[in-house]
């Protein structure tokens, strides 16, 4: 049971193409926001990402919003950022993840601390996100800790990795994609996508270099319901929009029906594209959208893996307590 | 070379505050290059205390030694009589320098007039930048001379993140990328490929995350 | 004594004759990227090359500017080229010089506009000139403008003009008279002035031998405005702004160079200079990088660990000074330094630069009446000797201290006030961070003819 394959590995590895949204955790210990956000997701998705202290603001840990998002039939992918903890409290609490009956991971970075709103913090990166996949991924091929000592019932995470086809400098990014794979990283997903041409060419250099056979690619879309919200996002590192997607916003009487079609058309010419594996889809502050993007992209129904519904938390929790700890 | 900043100077004259017989003692090394805590400035700052208690009609006797260094105790020993004579001494050293003359003069209150931020080198005239962290254990070899741990913003080894935007970090956009460095530099000097493998895990150890260090030189010790 | 000639330019073959026929040796070096540096002094210096070291007692930088067409995309010839015997070898007609500067045409592109226009009258060419503004006055050009209205060479001043090309052809409009007229050019033989600037080859001259240059790409000396030859560093004269040919006024600059070398090897040695005290010099190349006149080395002795002050480089402005954070350097004949029997009490100190404020200050006596005496002044040689220190130290005593030095562009050592200001700036800011008055500082930038200002300032402060 504890070996048990993740939904989103089951679909991916059945050849269909994914489909993955987020839960942003609250900045308080409210557990019904999470669980009303994790049903809202039901059926629509294949796994959601929970995200991990995002622009380093203090919010409900992502394992536990997990493990509540869980409960509610949805399946988390977990979020591990680099920034808040050594590798000490790394493992230990993806020990924990694990017994909880999570299966998926994505290791990051973390942005900077002093996006945030506890900028005076300290900030750890005891280890980076590339050695963190790498540590994950021996964990669950050798069963070690990061010391090389063995654990008796480690971690087996479906890992995953985050990719800047748009960042700085393009060749070292490139180096830093193989690097990942190499690591360990079995799904990789982007940033926001916004310019289907350049993607594309990105999307070539990988499949150049078989990276999409390694590891599959979940590219990033981000439904934006405002024109300040597109402006705002096209301010962030790593995120380029056109100037004519801009335009567009800009000339529209309904700003939420354009954004909600400029998403579409990106998905639609994002799922065309050869080596894509999946689509991830974000909102800011539009959550409510997501199930009717998804509907409308025609992604519906999600597929129905056999034996996945048997990874619940109250069955790996018993499973977990019959071997020895 | 060690850069440090003065404090706010009201910061120093609160601190002072009490203190009949002040020592103010100079640094001629590090400080005097980074223009914190030389000579120029312990008299600038003795002219700006006299100023002051001129106004507020405090007595004070303030005086200024010059001693080359803070951190070999010689040249606090030179100024031992100066030290005996006063009530407070305020070291314009380095952090290293004020304990250290805390430690030579355990009975008199010893001051920091300066905040220590960094090793670093000399930009322009006025204008230093942090370049080592002394995290001890020197890896420029592979990032042709650029050091992640100091110039990355999140340390990272296998960087950068995907925030490097225009070979500025995601932090402030007057923040080189410590990795567009490392890039361009590897990639001018054609070792790109040392940067092919992933760089494992770091043992902090050697840092001062394992504790305060020592440096012993054996072959020196009789 | 050896003459090193520094940079590739046509003058330099002339300036080699000039220079043998005054008994004094010249060494040429022309790849200005052939050059590390140059150090040591007037009279000793040490050009440093890829290939060693050329000794020279002194350096004319000749590195020549560069000339483009300000007007690319119209069909014409350089001015500085071979243009006039291109237009006689076309047997041509009528010829149209056109001298496209924002206002005053620089005198080596009007000297030899107005030669090639006589030159081209005299073969019977119909000559029009069109210029903004162009000075004839003063000798020589007079001369060369009077003789080519001899030969009816027309000279048109015009406000405004714009070009049509068709083929070969160019037809100029241009607004004259005032702007009430217009009138129109055709012409298939257009010669146009080039636009000089320093380009990349002078910055990097400029770069190795340490001198500045002003916005124009042109060295800028001890002053300015009387001898364009000299540069910020005693001993190196720099001749790059001439034309690509030996104008009259190329001429008098050679003459003028050559004088200036033969005074500088005459005069006695310099006694008001910097002394470094090399115990306290931490070698942080602060006064090398601040000097304004390259006068601070490191000093070769191995004894001394040390920069050491380059004495005939010299000119005691007080930067070094001032800027040594060691506080290890000290002037021979110094201002700023208070002198005990010079420790008054009174309303107000005033720290003036000599080469202007202390002489307004003289001149204002009249206006100051009774108030000139209770006054109590210290002039310096540049405001770069002033230091925050001595403000303050002067404040202890005073009521208000005065600090007046030279105009912007005016200051000898091309920084020494807007150092004064810096230093004026940190003094009041710790005034404010102890809750003072900042106002006890007044600060005034001014020149040796203005007593009215120098006199209204003291009034000011004295309340």
């Amino acid at each position: 049971m504890t070996d048990n394959k993740s939904n989103l590995q089951r679909v991916l590895e059945a050849g269909h193409f994914s489909v993955s949204a987020e839960i942003g955790p609250p900045m308080s210990a409210n557990a019904d926001f999470v669980r009303k956000s994790a049903r809202a997701l039901l059926g629509y998705v294949d796994a959601a990402n929970v995200t991990d202290n995002q622009t380093a603001i203090a919010r409900m840990s992502s394992i536990a919003a997990s493990y509540l998002a869980l409960q509610e039939g949805v399946e988390p992918i977990v979020q591990m950022t680099c920034r808040d903890r050594n590798r000490l409290a790394i493992q230990s609490d993806l020990l924990g993840a694990y017994a909880l009956g999570l299966r998926n991971l994505l290791c990051l970075s973390g942005d900077h601390q002093t996006f945030g709103n506890h900028p005076e913090s300290k900030n750890v990166y005891d280890i980076d996100s590339i050695q963190l996949v790498r540590a994950m991924k021996r964990m669950k091929e050798e069963g070690v800790f990061i010391n090389g000592k063995p654990s008796k019932q480690p971690a087996k995470f479906f890992l995953g990795a985050a990719a800047h086809p748009f960042a700085d400098p393009p060749e070292l990014q490139m180096i830093r994609l193989h690097k990942k794979v190499d690591a360990g990283a079995e799904f990789l997903q982007t940033q926001s996508i916004y310019d289907i041409e350049r993607f594309s060419e990105w999307m070539e250099e990988v499949r150049k270099a078989g990276l999409h056979k390694r590891a599959y690619i979940l590219a990033g879309v981000l439904v934006n319901k405002s024109l300040k919200s597109l402006e705002m996002t096209s301010m962030v590192a790593g995120i380029k929009v056109p100037e004519h997607l801009i335009e567009r916003m800009r000339k529209t009487s309904d700003q939420q029906e354009e954004g909600l079609s400029i998403a579409l058309e990106l998905i639609n010419g994002i799922r065309r594209i050869e080596g894509v594996a999946g689509i991830h889809i974000m909102a800011v502050g539009w959550e409510s959208i997501v199930p009717t993007l998804i509907e409308r992209a025609g992604l519906l129904p999600r597929p129905d893996m056999p034996g996945t519904e048997a990874v619940s938390s109250e069955e790996a929790i018993r499973e977990g307590g019959k071997k020895d700890a | 070379m060690i850069v440090a900043e003065q404090k706010p100077v009201k910061e120093i004259i609160e601190s002072l505050e009490g203190f009949r017989r002040i020592l103010i003692a100079s640094c001629g090394t590090c400080v005097t290059v980074c223009m914190a805590g030389g000579e120029k400035e312990a008299v600038e700052l003795k002219s700006l205390l006299d100023i002051w208690n001129k106004e507020t009609g405090t007595e004070n006797d303030i005086n200024v030694v010059v001693p080359k260094r803070q951190c070999d105790v010689e040249f606090l020993d030179e100024i031992a009589v100066e030290a005996e004579n006063a009530d407070v001494i305020l070291s314009m050293a380095c952090g290293a320098g004020v304990q250290f003359m805390a430690e030579r003069f355990p009975a008199k209150v010893v001051l920091p007039a300066l905040n220590t931020k960094f090793m670093g080198v000399t930009r322009d005239v006025g204008l230093w930048t942090e370049m080592c962290q002394g995290c001890g254990n020197c890896i420029l070899e592979k990032t042709g001379g650029v050091c992640p741990v100091t110039r990355c913003s999140k340390s990272n080894f296998n960087g950068p993140c995907g925030g490097s935007s225009g070979g500025k970090c995601e932090i402030d956009g007057n923040v080189d990328c410590g990795w567009q460095l490392i890039y361009d530099r590897l990639k001018a000097l054609g070792r790109l490929d040392r940067l092919y493998e992933i760089t494992d895990v770091r043992d902090w150890r050697t840092s001062r995350d394992g504790g305060p260090r020592k440096v012993e030189k054996k072959d020196m010790m009789v | 004594m050896r003459i090193a000639i520094i940079g590739k330019s046509p003058i330099n073959e002339p300036l080699k004759e000039r220079l043998l026929s005054e008994g004094l040796t010249p060494v040429l070096v022309e790849n200005i990227n052939d050059i590390l540096g140059v150090v040591g002094q007037k009279g000793d210096f040490a050009i440093r090359t890829r290939y060693g070291d050329v000794e020279a007692g002194y350096v004319i930088a000749t590195q020549g500017p560069e000339l483009s067409n300000p007007v690319p995309e119209v069909p014409s010839l350089p001015l500085s080229g071979s243009s006039v015997q291109n237009i006689l070898d076309k047997n041509a007609k009528q010829a149209v010089l056109l001298l496209d500067y924002p206002d005053e045409s620089p005198g080596i592109m009007t000297e030899i506009a107005l030669k090639k226009a006589a030159e081209l009258a005299r073969k019977r060419v119909n000559v029009v000139c069109l210029a903004r503004f162009i000075r004839t006055s003063g000798g020589y050009l007079e001369q060369l403008y009077r003789e080519a209205r001899h030969f009816n060479a027309v000279f048109i001043k015009y406000s405004e003009l714009s070009m049509d090309c068709f083929e070969n052809a160019v037809v100029i409009h241009a607004r004259i008279n005032e702007g009430n007229e217009t009138i129109s050019i055709k012409t298939d033989n257009l010669i146009i002035a080039e636009k000089i600037s320093a380009g990349e080859d002078i910055r990097e001259m400029a770069s190795r031998l340490r001198i500045h240059l002003d916005d124009e790409g042109k060295a800028s000396g001890d002053n300015p405005f009387v001898f364009s030859a000299m540069t910020n560093r005693k001993g190196v004269f720099a001749l790059h702004n001439t034309s690509p040919g030996l104008t009259n006024e190329t001429k008098e600059m050679i003459d003028y160079t050559i004088a200036a070398i033969k005074m500088e090897m005459a005069a006695g040695k310099n006694s008001g200079h910097a002394v470094v005290d090399a115990d306290k010099c931490a070698l942080c190349y602060t006064c090398y990088r601040v000097c304004t006149h390259a006068a601070m080395a490191p000093d070769p002795n191995p004894d001394r660990s040390a920069m050491m002050n380059l004495e005939e480089a010299c000119y005691g402005c007080g930067i070094c000074v001032s800027q040594c954070p060691a506080a290890a350097v000290r002037l021979t004949e110094a201002g700023m330094e208070v002198k005990p029997e010079m420790a008054m009490k009174g309303s107000l100190k005033i720290f003036c630069c000599e080469n202007s404020a202390k002489l307004a200050f003289e001149r204002a006596k009249p206006e100051l009446e009774e108030i000139y005496d209770k006054v109590d002044i210290t002039p310096v040689s540049c405001g770069g000797e002033i230091t925050t220190a001595g403000i303050l130290s002067a404040l202890h005593r005073y009521r208000k201290v005065l600090v007046a030095v030279c105009m912007d562009d005016a200051c000898k050592h091309l920084e020494g006030n807007k150092r004064a200001k810096r230093q004026v700036l940190k003094a009041q800011q710790l005034l404010k961070s102890i809750a003072m008055d900042p106002g006890r500082i007044e600060y005034v930038q001014l020149s040796h003819a203005m007593p009215r200002v120098m006199a209204e300032t003291v009034i000011e402060a004295l309340g």
